[in-house]
């Protein structure tokens, strides 16, 4: 029912955000003692200005509750400069939505604006900022799930350290928001590896404290020093459904004409793209 | 005293059930028209009001400007308005499917990224969101589809349908399913949303939007809004609240909803007509009674209050059955309407089923009383000033009757003056509920003539029932010569009901013959090609692509595209007829009246000039030479008005321009009708095959030649007086109750002289034919009577109600032959609602019709 909600300039962000979230220095973690919940979720997000610019490959595969399967492959391009990040997704496939552009725009002190470019119509449209809680672009990702998060914006706390997943031995967290008002969820479980500061595994629990989502991330791989997933999937549990996605090819600190992260270079981002 | 007299009422009752029983009919016949009437257009009202509200969703105001909408870019100044919360776009069309039994979706163009905040979607329960988010805003032929749609057709998720865009014919996809809830209510369920940008593209609204939903901040008020929006806003856009918008949508409406209100009014004028009928008659019959009251003490005011006491009952009785009745009549009443409204006004309704509202039970109740108590008053007035030492000795006190005092005489001659002078010479907008108490002034006045032409016409009448109808036919009109003003009465009600058989049905014939004349001199191209099975399309058009196909056939000399559309105009709104004016004069120039012929041909194709319709031109007083002022969407515009022409399509009026200026100033380029004259010998029929043909696959086009286009227009205005045709019938229902229930009443009465006529040795199929020869005079009394009245109310329909309904006046046309033809239907009608009165007189006991009284 929150269907409408179909803002889909929000993608570019919601992947930087994935690569944020998984790719973290491992650095933070040659600390053979116990770090404190919020350390451990720290060195995840420190990640995230760890490069100036992104590009990437990557597909979205989402299965519907019968297992039937849709795939959706994208291009990404996200810089950052003092004050200003944009980001920018150019689907590819399938021929449906090739051409579709998602350009969101963060300057500080401004609202985020987001735009979206479609082909067909030839048009560039702003759009308005979505519920949290609505699917991204049909996937099982939330706008809030993909969305800018700050550290303060929640509480964390320890839970356990002697759990392994995939190989690798993990720290239990709980992170509960501090305004409930603001996250649809009550808590979130994240299991963060030991070894790298990638999360590799999540439980999101709704208002009434009933399991969601769960997220797993997989193909760890390191790319120019950072880590991060390959492979990450999401479900939905109550609607039996689920999204993964695939990081087919990444490079890091790429330069990109600025011309083409603006509502007018669009079309040209589209045409480039899908050429 | 008081219960003493209602004993005696209702012993009275109980003698007279049939008389009463059919008085009380009356009644509540006409108190159920009007209840059902009235609780009708409440449905009507009250849908079209949740139509709007369904619509607008949470939007406090409605940025406009016709139907031809405004560029796009205006949004962007709505949402940087200090005080604009959420400002959302909207295009709305009503578009042709290809499904076989259903042909109209509503389909709202949406930017669905936002439009959800202001209006309530609820996707189907097993969809969680649209199917594909990312493909529905990527694909224009993306759909939602209303859950009772889709059920209707069998259609899922991933299915796809046709439907008849702009551009063609094109399958659309479904990718979501809502309830039919909130918008999913709308158009009986036909609501589909898509969006807006996609729908620009398909329905070829270039960049534009209709218009545009928006929400105030909490912290500022609407008024304040309003008020800022329209500062910065263009002249010719509107800034309304979503009610105002309901209230135009009801105004649109008007002429339907007056039309069956003035049917309800008949009805019950007819109700009081049987009122005062039956009352006279009780009076006549109880004569002896009252005489002996008046002797046991009882004051002539107590006899009074007695009558008006039984009307006073009766009507409470009627009423209550009239607004049981009613109700069921209304459900059927406003089914009926809706239907008009959709088919004949292209208004999106919801349906509502009719509530009874408690004032509308209250008024009818009061009403019927008011109508019952009113045609008893004179009888009652009568019983009370009988004298009760000649009454007892059975000596008729009163004055013989005389056919008309001429103080009367003179009131009536002034009233009827009265009128004819205010129909002809008032001016054309005074106020509707003044112009309309002209028709007041005319029933008055006949009614007041009446007893004078029931004598005029029983006199005439005579030599032929004695001819045919031996003594038993001079006895059935001798009653009426003798006692004229207690026979109007009998033949007020019928008198009534044919006079608004003859008038509507002379109207609507004027009205036709005029539409015939216009279609020859303005709609005479060889062939045209519309967009929509209504003379106007709202929202589904042709692009010019459509045109230059059919100027590519060989057998095609010329095409014009041709848009008809409503724009606003001095405050209120007007129509624009733009289409290429070389072509339209060289087929049309001889229907321009006024102005210099030379400079109409000379102006108009180079846009310099407009030409009005005379009811537009008689509206705002406009005069050739003057000129006309438009706030366009894209500014002002003022041009000159170079001639008139006579125009029927729009009751608001029609002006007249080229097409380019149309497109420049409206950025409008859609088509609604393409005009094509073919090369000298081209065969139409032909051709028109070849054009069906061409666009059978990619448009929804109805294609027809000169002689099926009149017919289709004639076929239009038939649809548009469908509701006048209810009228007639609900006339003709009144009307035979009227005369069913004056002649139960009329045997009733005379139940003594039969069983005297009986005793002395008549016949029983003496006593059959004699009433049945009175059914015979009253209809060929009532046919004389009601064609006369109808002289007066044919002008005031003419003039008047045509210009207070549609703007125009139409000539005066009195319908000969369709008396002539209805005649012996007529007469038929009376005879059926005399036979069973017959039969019952005829078959009744000689002792106990002797006895009774």
């Amino acid at each position: 029912m929150n269907d409408l909600r179909v803002t889909v300039s929000k993608s570019a962000r919601a992947i930087f955000l994935c690569l944020c979230a998984m790719f973290a220095s491992a650095q933070l973690f040659a600390d053979n003692a116990t770090p404190d919940a919020r350390k451990i979720i720290e060195a995840v997000d420190a990640q995230q200005s760890a490069a100036s610019s992104i590009s990437m490959k990557a597909t979205f595969q989402v299965f519907d509750k019968d297992g039937q399967s849709a795939k959706k492959d994208f291009v990404y391009r996200h810089t950052s400069a003092p004050s200003d990040s944009r980001t920018l997704a150019i689907f590819t496939a399938p021929k449906e939505i090739r051409g579709v552009a998602l350009l969101s725009i963060q300057q500080s002190g401004a609202a985020e604006r987001q735009y979206v470019y479609t082909p067909a119509t030839d048009r560039v449209r702003s759009v308005v900022t979505q519920e949290r809680s609505a699917r991204f672009i049909g996937t099982d990702f939330s706008f809030e799930d993909i969305g800018e998060h700050s550290l303060g914006d929640f509480t964390y706390q320890l839970l356990g350290s002697a759990e392994t997943i995939d190989g690798h031995k993990v720290y239990k967290v709980a992170a509960t928001p501090v305004d409930s008002s603001r996250s649809q969820y009550k808590y979130i479980y994240q299991w963060v590896a030991q070894d790298v500061p990638v999360i590799l595994y999540s439980e999101f629990y709704n208002a009434q404290g009933k399991l969601i989502r769960v997220l797993h991330a997989t193909g760890l791989k390191r790319e120019n020093g950072i880590w991060g997933a390959r492979h990450t999937e999401m479900r939905t549990v109550p609607d039996g459904t689920r999204t993964v996605l695939t990081i087919d090819e990444v490079k890091f600190n790429i330069k990109s004409d600025e011309k083409l992260f603006t509502p007018e270079g669009l079309s040209a981002a589209s045409a480039s793209a899908t050429k | 005293m008081i219960s003493a007299l209602l004993h005696v009422s209702l012993r009275q009752w109980r003698t007279h059930r049939l008389r009463v029983a059919m008085t009380t009919l009356g009644i509540a016949l006409g108190v159920g028209v009007f209840f059902a009437i009235r609780t009708a257009n409440a449905a009507l009202l009250e849908s079209l009001s949740l139509t709007v509200e369904r619509l607008a969703g949470k939007s406090t105001l409605e940025v406009s400007a016709g139907e031809a909408g405004f560029p796009e870019q205006m949004l962007d100044t709505v949402r940087a308005t200090p005080g604009v919360q959420l400002a959302e776009p909207v295009i709305q069309v009503i578009a042709h499917t290809a499904f076989q039994d259903e042909g109209n979706l509503l389909i709202l163009g949406v930017d669905t990224t936002g439009d959800q905040q202001l209006r309530a979607y609820e996707f189907d329960r097993s969809q969680t969101q649209i199917a594909d988010p990312l493909t529905y805003l990527a694909q224009p032929n993306s759909i939602l589809l209303s859950r009772a749609f889709a059920e209707r057709h069998g259609l899922k998720i991933g299915d796809h349908f046709p439907i008849f865009t702009s551009h063609g014919k094109m399958d659309f996809a479904v990718e979501g399913i809502f309830k039919p809830t909130g918008v999913g209510e709308v158009f009986g369920g036909n609501i589909a949303v898509m969006d807006i940008y996609s729908a620009q593209v398909v329905f070829d609204r270039g960049h534009n939007f209709d218009r545009i939903d928006l929400m105030n901040a909490p912290n500022v008020s609407v008024d304040q809004v309003q008020n800022s929006l329209r500062a910065r806003l263009p002249a010719g856009v509107d800034v309304v609240r979503p009610e105002v918008k309901g209230q135009s949508l009801e105004n649109a409406v008007t002429a339907m909803r007056l039309g069956m209100m003035i049917s309800s009014f008949i009805a019950l004028l007819v109700g009081v007509y049987i009122i005062f009928n039956s009352f006279t008659i009780a009076v006549n019959q109880r004569w002896k009674e009252i005489g002996i009251l008046r002797a046991v003490g009882v004051e002539s005011r107590g006899i009074g209050f007695m009558i008006l006491g039984e009307a006073l009952l009766m009507g409470i009785i009627g009423s209550v059955v009239g607004i049981v009745v009613g109700y069921f009549m209304a459900v059927a009443a406003s089914s009926v309407m809706g239907s008009i409204a959709a088919s004949v006004y292209g208004i999106v309704s919801t349906a509502v089923a009719p509530s009874i509202h408690p004032e509308y039970v209250v008024t009818a109740l009061l009403l019927g009383i008011a109508a019952s108590v009113g045609g008893a008053w004179m009888p009652a007035r009568a019983a009370s000033r009988l004298n009760p030492i000649l009454a007892l000795h059975n000596i008729e006190s009163r004055q013989n009757e005389s056919a008309l005092g001429w103080t009367r005489g003179l009131l009536a001659a002034a009233l009827l003056a009265a009128c004819v002078l205010l129909i002809q010479f008032s001016p054309s907008a005074v106020g509707m509920e003044l112009q309309f108490s002209y028709a007041a002034l005319e029933l008055i006045g006949l009614t007041i003539l009446l007893p004078l032409l029931v004598r005029g016409a029983a006199r005439a009448l005579r030599p032929l029932m004695d001819w045919a109808g031996g003594s038993e036919g001079a006895l059935a009109v001798d009653a009426m010569i003798q006692s004229p003003r207690r026979s109007a009465a009998t033949v007020g009600a019928l008198m009534v009901g044919l006079m608004f058989v003859y008038s509507t049905a002379a109207y609507i014939q004027s009205y036709k013959l005029v539409v015939s004349r216009w279609t020859s001199q303005m709609l005479n191209s060889d062939i045209v090609v519309a967009a929509s099975s209504l003379l106007r399309s709202t929202s589904y058009h042709f692009s010019e692509d459509l045109g230059q196909r059919i100027a590519a056939m060989p057998q095609v000399a010329r095409i014009e595209n041709v848009r008809f559309t409503i724009v606003p105009f001095n405050g209120d709104t007007a129509a624009i007829t733009s289409e290429d004016m070389d072509g339209f004069l060289a087929r049309s120039s001889n229907a321009v009246i006024g102005g210099n012929k030379n400079t109409v041909l000379n102006l108009m194709p180079r846009g310099q000039g407009v030409l009005v319709s005379r009811n537009l031109a008689a509206r705002w007083r406009l005069k050739v030479g003057g000129s006309v002022h438009f706030d366009s969407p894209t500014g002002p515009l003022d041009l000159p008005i170079l001639g008139m022409l006579d125009d029927y399509r729009s009751d608001k009026g029609t002006i007249f321009m080229d097409r380019s200026v149309y497109k420049r100033y409206w950025r409008d380029d859609a088509v609604d009708f393409v005009d094509v004259t073919l090369k000298p010998g081209q065969n139409a029929p032909a051709v028109k095959h070849q054009i069906e043909q061409m666009t059978a696959s990619s448009d929804h086009a109805l294609v027809y030649t000169n002689v099926e286009f009149r017919g289709w227009i004639g076929g239009l205005v038939d649809k548009f007086f469908l509701l006048n045709y209810m009228q007639l019938v609900v006339a003709i229902v009144v009307a035979v109750v009227g005369i069913a229930n004056t002649l139960v009443i009329s045997v009733a009465e005379r139940h003594r002289e039969f069983g005297v006529i009986r005793a002395i040795g008549g016949y029983r199929s003496q006593i059959r034919k004699m009433v049945l020869l009175e059914a015979f005079a009253i209809a060929v009394v009532g046919v004389i009577v009601g064609a006369i009245a109808a002289l007066f109310n044919i002008q005031f329909m003419s003039v008047t109600v045509s210009t207070v309904l549609a703007g125009y006046n139409v000539p005066f046309y009195f319908p000969w032959l369709l008396i002539l033809e209805t005649f012996p239907a007529v007469v038929l009608v009376a005879l059926v609602a005399g036979w069973f009165p017959a039969r019952h007189a005829m078959q009744a006991p000689v002792i106990e019709a002797i006895g009774y009284e």
